[in-house]
């Protein structure tokens, strides 16, 4: 099997099922007792939160777990005091966790507004600049598209929105970023950054909201006061441990990793160049993470040649419904794809730790298009 | 004082001398439809009495019974000896939850019941009053609750609260009007389809036709779920049968004129349903046509594709009826959220950017005669499975 839909999750890593059994079975406390186990439960996940701290060089922010990244998303939009009238601006790439959180508060009165992105996927700095007012107090941007894999330039977004008012608040999903970049938060200067656990071969079920310390957000989960009050509910001891570990390794390799997935995705598009196939690259390589490889290949239905794959045990996913009536990926229409070249977009996202058959990949790819192209064309 | 669900049937009354056939066939349906919960059916002059009710397991067979064709109402009460004393103990439990106003009403069948119907209802009505007088009063024109007193033959009473009865199905019971198939597509109206005609009593077999891999799995897994939900209206099961036919589109797309992609496909999947009615002794077709809603559904299509079937009978409940209506339906029998969902049922891979919506038989036959249209219904007919869903 070629599972190449890592981008969607990945298997997780087997030291990280070893420690997330332990915490179920033998440190199963809960961290809020005041005996010895329990405590020492607290301290490892104090450990877990000073680690991925440390690992996103952040020294200026906190972390709060959370069940997943769409929480910690959430509770950005529903936790900063916006007020009727406020503006929020978030790209037109942003995963639907941003994406309609943030809509949703225009119910509340809160004006968002969308930045335009170009054809490559990077953000289109001029608009973000004419959307730039005194009633901005949000931007969400995030590190990497799901869909495309484009990186954005978010120093750069920082630099001119902190430039325009220092006072807005500026946060990053960096959910297919994280364990696969390396960050630096406090260079970034970012105020919120999101992760997820399953993206890096930790489990589902958690996240985290790094934020930083001198932000002032409302809890948005009331209850026991866990968190330090941000977001009650008995701790998931060993999805947070399971976090830890998967942090660990992922930084560990991040190098290696990096240029193990780099080849992959070379070689295909190597050989989807040698072939006489027309496809359209969404997103350059140059400014987008190897992790993630976006083509359209027009004429042919991303979910068919999803289906066709599937028959050789080849995963990969698509991001566009399947029905002509539902014709809707939102992130490939900004980019000014039309509508047969979202239609006709697949998604294949690598990890580091499988060994893939590029060869039998690349070449399955392309004998599905033709054989298609000619049943269909 | 037992907790019972009393079944009335409806159009069942309208027969004349096969009438004990419907009823068995209805007891039976009812047996079959509760049989996993150790419900007993018996049947009382006019009615099913189901016994065997727990405060556990009522709210599954009210529903239960409120998907069985032919039952025009049922009715959650308790049933008690008729005796006097039992009956006003009862009644007074009853009316505990009572609110605001009430008034009884008795029926007494059983005239050796020594008190008459006004009697025991004032002597009823007297003692609640005499209990939750402080909260409750009597209203004989529009109370809040009816405490209805069915004294009945066999030496039982049951009572019940007014606001405990429901309306059922109505029709007739399922499979007193024989066997049919449904081509059953995973939109709103064929599940709205099948439903009417089980109201009418036809146990309803389906088939559906699916392009895997043009279409998805995922829209295989909606119509499988939407036979889930119909399956309690059919009498607790559905034999569907799915057949692919993905390699007719193909040859379609490559040989014939793109316009007549629909209207060929079409021919095709009656020619294979026809095929399989009769292998399985299946009298009927049915669809969920509905006259003018989309290119498929005009007369001219209708009939261009109705002219392959040899001498089965095709019935579209919805020939007429809006699609609010339909929706409505769809609703109330919980296939609509399901329906909705995006994935189509035949691929749109291959949907002509203009279908022929007036298609003249000789000009399709013509288009027809392009491929082998024998041996890709024989192919598709021989690759069917067959699931059944509880």
């Amino acid at each position: 099997m070629y599972y190449l839909d890592n981008a969607a999750t990945t298997k997780v890593n087997d030291k990280v099922v070893e420690k997330i059994l332990k915490y179920n079975s033998e440190h199963y406390f809960n961290p809020s007792s005041v005996y010895l186990p329990a405590v020492n439960v607290r301290k490892d996940i104090e450990n877990v939160r000073k680690n991925i701290l440390n690992l996103l060089s952040a020294s200026e922010h906190s972390l709060l777990f959370t069940s997943s990244a769409t929480e910690a998303n959430n509770t950005i939009f529903n936790t900063i005091n916006l007020r009727i009238g406020d503006k929020v601006l978030i790209s037109s790439s942003e995963h639907p966790s941003v994406y309609n959180t943030a809509m949703a508060l225009k119910n509340k009165g809160i004006i968002v507004e969308v930045i335009k992105v170009k054809t490559n996927g990077q953000i289109d700095f001029d608009d973000l600049k004419s959307k730039l007012d005194d009633k901005v107090k949000l931007v969400s941007i995030m590190f990497v598209c799901n869909e495309t894999g484009v990186i954005h330039n978010i120093k750069k977004v920082v630099k001119i929105v902190k430039s325009f008012n220092d006072k807005i608040l500026i946060a990053c999903d960096g959910v297919q970023a994280f364990g696969k970049l390396d960050i630096c938060l406090d260079l970034l200067d970012v105020d919120f950054f999101v992760l997820s656990a399953h993206k890096i071969h930790g489990p589902k079920g958690i996240g985290a909201l790094v934020y930083k310390k001198k932000i002032k957000i409302n809890p948005f989960i009331i209850g026991g006061g866990q968190e330090n009050g941000f977001r009650s509910g008995t701790e998931n001891v060993s999805g947070i441990i399971g976090l830890g570990v998967a942090s660990e390794i992922a930084y560990k390799n991040l190098e290696n990793n990096y240029k193990y997935v780099f080849n992959i995705k070379k070689q295909i598009l190597k050989y989807l160049n040698e072939s006489n196939i027309n496809y359209i690259l969404n997103g350059d390589v140059d400014e987008s993470t190897p992790y993630i490889l976006s083509i359209s290949v027009p004429g042919i239905r991303g979910e068919v040649l999803l289906h066709m794959l599937e028959n050789f045990d080849i995963y990969v996913s698509t991001g566009s419904a399947c029905s002509s009536k539902h014709f809707d990926n939102r992130i490939l229409e900004a980019m000014g794809r039309n509508k047969e070249e979202v239609m006709s977009s697949i998604r294949l996202s690598f990890n580091a730790y499988d060994e893939y058959d590029i060869e039998y990949i690349s070449k399955k790819i392309i004998e599905t298009i033709l054989d298609l192209k000619g049943k269909i064309n | 004082m037992e907790k019972i669900i009393l079944v009335r049937y409806g159009e069942i009354y309208l027969k004349g001398k096969n009438r004990k056939y419907f009823e068995k066939t209805l007891e039976n349906n009812i047996k079959n439809a509760v049989l996993k919960h150790n419900i007993e059916v018996s049947r009382i002059p006019g009615r099913y009495l189901l016994t065997g009710i727990t405060d556990k397991n009522q709210s599954k067979i009210l529903k239960l019974v409120g998907k069985i064709a032919g039952i025009y109402s049922y009715s959650l009460g308790y049933c008690v000896n008729s005796d006097l004393n039992e009956i006003l103990n009862a009644s007074i439990e009853i009316a505990e939850y009572f609110n605001e106003t009430f008034k009884v009403v008795t029926n007494r069948a059983d005239k050796t019941f020594k008190l008459n119907s006004m009697e025991l209802s004032r002597e009823v009505g007297g003692n609640v009053l005499k209990k939750y007088g402080s909260s409750l009063k009597v209203d004989v024109h529009s109370p809040k609750h009816i405490l209805n007193i069915d004294i009945r033959e066999n030496g039982k009473t049951y009572i019940f609260d007014s606001n405990d009865n429901y309306l059922g199905v109505g029709g007739m019971p399922v499979s007193s009007s024989g066997h049919g198939l449904i081509l059953l597509s995973g939109g709103i109206d064929s599940p709205v389809a099948f439903y009417l005609m089980n109201k009418r009593g036809v146990k309803v077999h389906a088939i559906h036709f699916h392009s895997y891999p043009y279409t998805s799995e995922l829209a295989k897994e909606k119509v499988l779920e939407l036979a889930s939900i119909l399956a309690p209206y059919n009498g607790g099961e559905i034999a569907l049968y799915l057949c692919n036919v993905a390699k007719i589109q193909e040859q379609i797309h490559k040989n014939c004129n793109a316009d007549y992609m629909i209207t060929l496909l079409r021919r095709c999947m009656f020619r294979i349903s026809e095929r399989l009615a009769k292998d399985k002794q299946f009298s009927m077709l049915i669809t969920g046509e509905n006259l003018g809603q989309v290119a498929s559904q005009t007369i001219e299509s209708m009939t261009v594709v109705e002219n392959v079937i040899n001498d089965t009978v095709i019935l579209r409940p919805l020939i007429t009826f809006d699609k609010t209506e339909t929706i409505d339906i769809a609703r109330k029998i919980e296939t609509f959220d399901v329906s909705v969902r995006p994935y189509e049922d035949c691929c749109t891979v291959f949907l002509p950017d203009s279908p022929v919506t007036r298609p003249r038989l000789e000009k399709v036959e013509f288009e027809e005669s392009k491929i082998n249209v024998d041996k890709l219904v024989n192919e598709a007919y021989n690759s069917i499975e067959k699931v059944i869903i509880k």
